[in-house]
């Protein structure tokens, strides 16, 4: 899921919700750091009988988001609805749509607009488990990044061992994590990118997600849904409770 | 007992050692041991070669026995846990000490200050006599009055006395700032200044003794009494501030602020009051969201940690963070669409005539929240009126669009509400 070899969409509905300005900005960030060219914005198109309308309502439209982002009109594209794999940024995501990658901006006006000081305090956590899924949550969280300047932050929390003493979490690991996090770790050097890795023994797994997102200054929190969970899926307890924003990659899109 | 249990030992002994180091109390003891070796060796010294300088440092450092007993007395109080009638404890009282402290302090500087002036006057007797002629008050110079063989002595009790109160200064500064005792910070302080004027006697005598010129004293006193004033004001103005609440440091507050605006989900900081406990900063934030309660909760664990780290690394040995939330500020009003039928359903119309409905739409910061669709009334002007509507919303193409910004009718004193054009066509696009 490379998102420049894929030719990533990144969209927004148009007028759908309150956060209309934030999206937009949010869209204009991401189209920088994913090297994406369009931003495709869902607008419903007048009926047969309106169609001498419908050019006027998506020149319209074009205007106004290019005037709201600073994109060039010509790089505005007006669609009826977004294809699979799609990156589209709402609050407000259909989560039965697991084809979709969705970021939430919650209530931050952008990526950069927070986070003083040196950017490498600030960071973009792929918060991972057992699965292979975090990995290409990794692919579209490096650019991301790269490009905001922020260090990427990797996030584990374990259940405590029985039995095991050691008050290090890092020993609580299970096998299958530490290969993830060896994984992680390798393909974040490899790509020269600044990285740090937290494991910790939190009470509850999207709490401890929310929490450490909270106290590392992350500006996103880059997750995929699960492959398996159909009820408590870690990510949407994250995305219900994080006030930092979130990328959730549907389950369709990373198997 | 084997290898484990015998570390684990050795561990505790050295905690032990480490704890006693930084007792407050082992501190003002040895303060009290110090000064009572100096009262000994100065009031002997000086009655043996009655020298005035030193009896009198003598008795100086007898009251300053005296308040190395206070201090313990108010570091004891100040430790006293918090109960119901003192939530925040009562290490404010430190803060008292403190004040007295540095009161003593700007008096002992300005003492020393008058007395180096008196001893500079004293060399040029022209000058003494005209100033003694205004300023009648002044004291009398009292001359070191020695032989050669009790210099060394004087100057070895001076040295070794101004080298003590130094090592112990630091120990007292050191062992206040950990433990959070700002009265054992200000007696610290206080050390270090009688020692600084120690060494200042000290260089007087070694003047008297190699080159004849006692003088050579009271510039550097007068430097050193600048010191000691400037000590003393600073000790006074941290516990006059202290004590009235005053906020913390302005470039402590600066940075609260932009912790508090760097956490995510904090819209605004509405209010900001700070002051000081003890060694315990207080901070009040009212700060605005649009988060809910869930999120909220996170939002206050982020903001409360990161300022109780950023105050611990500012000096303070403890922080309490009060965090009050409230909503987001609502900017509401109410706008209208023109809408129409056509064959494939609602759209918005090109103009009011052509509108068989009208969709009144509550609007929160940009947002249309709330939408009810009304069949057009015959007379739809007075209607719009009534609904407090300030904008109505046509979607009208080519030609007609710029010449579109009319004002529909109103009557004398009523708000006109204006006819704009609509980006959309629609209706779904607004939520309708």
């Amino acid at each position: 899921m490379n998102p420049k070899q894929t030719k990533l969409i990144i969209g927004v509905d148009y007028f759908r919700n309150i956060d209309r300005v934030p999206n937009l900005a949010f869209a204009r960030a991401l189209m920088q750091y994913l090297d994406v060219e369009l931003i495709h914005v869902r607008a419903t198109a007048p009926g047969a009988d309106m169609t001498h309308l419908a050019e006027e309502q998506a020149t319209r439209i074009r205007q106004d988001v290019s005037r709201l982002t600073q994109v060039p009109e010509d790089c505005v594209v007006i669609v009826p609805d977004f294809p699979p794999g799609a990156l589209i940024i709402d609050n407000f995501p259909d989560r039965n749509r697991q084809n979709l990658i969705w970021l939430a901006p919650m209530d931050e006006r952008g990526l950069t607009t927070r986070h003083r000081g040196s950017a490498n305090d600030a960071s973009i956590m792929v918060p991972f488990g057992n699965g292979n899924s975090c990995l290409k949550a990794l692919q579209l969280a490096a650019p991301i990044a790269r490009g905001s300047g922020a260090a990427l932050l990797f996030y584990h929390t374990t259940w405590k061992i029985p039995g095991l003493a050691s008050v290090k979490a890092d020993d609580h690991m299970c096998r299958e994590a530490i290969a993830i996090r060896k994984a992680l770790e390798e393909e974040a050097t490899a790509q020269s990118l600044p990285f740090r890795t937290l494991i910790e023994t939190a009470d509850d797994v999207a709490d401890g997600i929310v929490q450490a997102a909270v106290l590392q200054r992350s500006r996103l929190i880059v997750m995929p849904r699960s492959q398996t969970v159909e009820v408590g899926d870690y990510c949407l307890r994250v995305f219900d409770k994080s006030p930092v924003p979130v990328i959730t990659i549907g389950k369709e899109v990373t198997s | 007992m084997n290898s484990q249990e015998s570390r684990s030992g050795a561990q505790t002994t050295q905690g032990n050692w480490r704890e006693r180091l930084y007792n407050p109390y082992t501190v003002m003891w040895l303060v009290v041991l110090m000064y009572t070796i100096k009262v000994a060796t100065k009031l002997s010294a000086g009655y043996l070669t009655n020298s005035p300088v030193f009896i009198s440092d003598g008795y100086h450092n007898l009251s300053d026995i005296l308040q190395a007993f206070a201090v313990m007395v108010v570091v004891y109080m100040a430790r006293r846990p918090p109960n119901t009638d003192y939530p925040l404890g009562k290490s404010n009282i430190e803060f008292f000490s403190s004040l007295v402290i540095g009161l003593s302090l700007l008096v002992l500087g300005a003492q020393f200050a008058l007395q180096s002036l008196v001893g500079l006057l004293y060399y040029l007797p022209q000058a003494d006599q005209a100033v003694r002629a205004y300023i009648t008050f002044l004291p009398d110079h009292k001359p070191l009055l020695t032989d050669a063989s009790s210099y060394p002595w004087l100057i070895g009790i001076m040295a070794g006395s101004g080298l003590l109160s130094w090592l112990v200064s630091r120990y007292q500064i050191t062992v206040g700032r950990s433990t959070g005792h700002t009265s054992l910070v200000a007696d610290g302080e206080e050390t270090a200044s009688d020692g600084r004027i120690e060494l200042i006697a000290m260089l007087g005598v070694v003047g008297q003794f190699l080159f004849g010129a006692p003088w050579l004293e009271y510039p550097l006193a007068l430097l050193v009494a600048t010191l000691v004033i400037h000590t003393g004001k600073e000790l006074f103005m941290q516990a006059f501030r202290a004590l009235l609440q005053h906020s913390l440091p302005q470039e402590v507050e600066e940075e609260i602020m932009a912790i508090t605006m760097d956490v995510a989900g904090v819209s605004d900081l509405l209010t900001l009051k700070t002051f000081q406990v003890g060694q315990v900063a207080v901070c009040l934030l009212t700060l605005r969201t649009k988060l809910g309660a869930e999120k909220v909760g996170f939002v206050r664990l982020g903001v409360e940690q990161r300022l109780t780290d950023y105050l611990k690394e500012a000096g303070y040995i403890s922080s309490e963070i009060h965090l009050k939330f409230k909503g987001e500020a609502v900017r509401r009003y109410r706008i209208a669409y023109a809408i129409a039928q056509s064959n494939t359903g609602m759209v918005v119309a090109p103009d009011l005539q052509t509108a068989s409905h009208l969709a009144i739409c509550d609007v929160e910061d940009g947002h249309i929240t709330r939408a009810r669709m009304e069949v057009k009334p015959a007379q739809p002007e007075p209607f719009l009126h009534e609904k407090l509507v300030d904008r109505l919303f046509v979607f009208s193409a080519g030609q007609q669009a710029p010449a579109l910004k009319q004002l529909i009718a109103v009557k004398p004193g009523e708000k006109a509400i204006e006819i704009v054009q609509s980006t959309v066509l629609m209706p779904d696009l607004l939520g309708l």
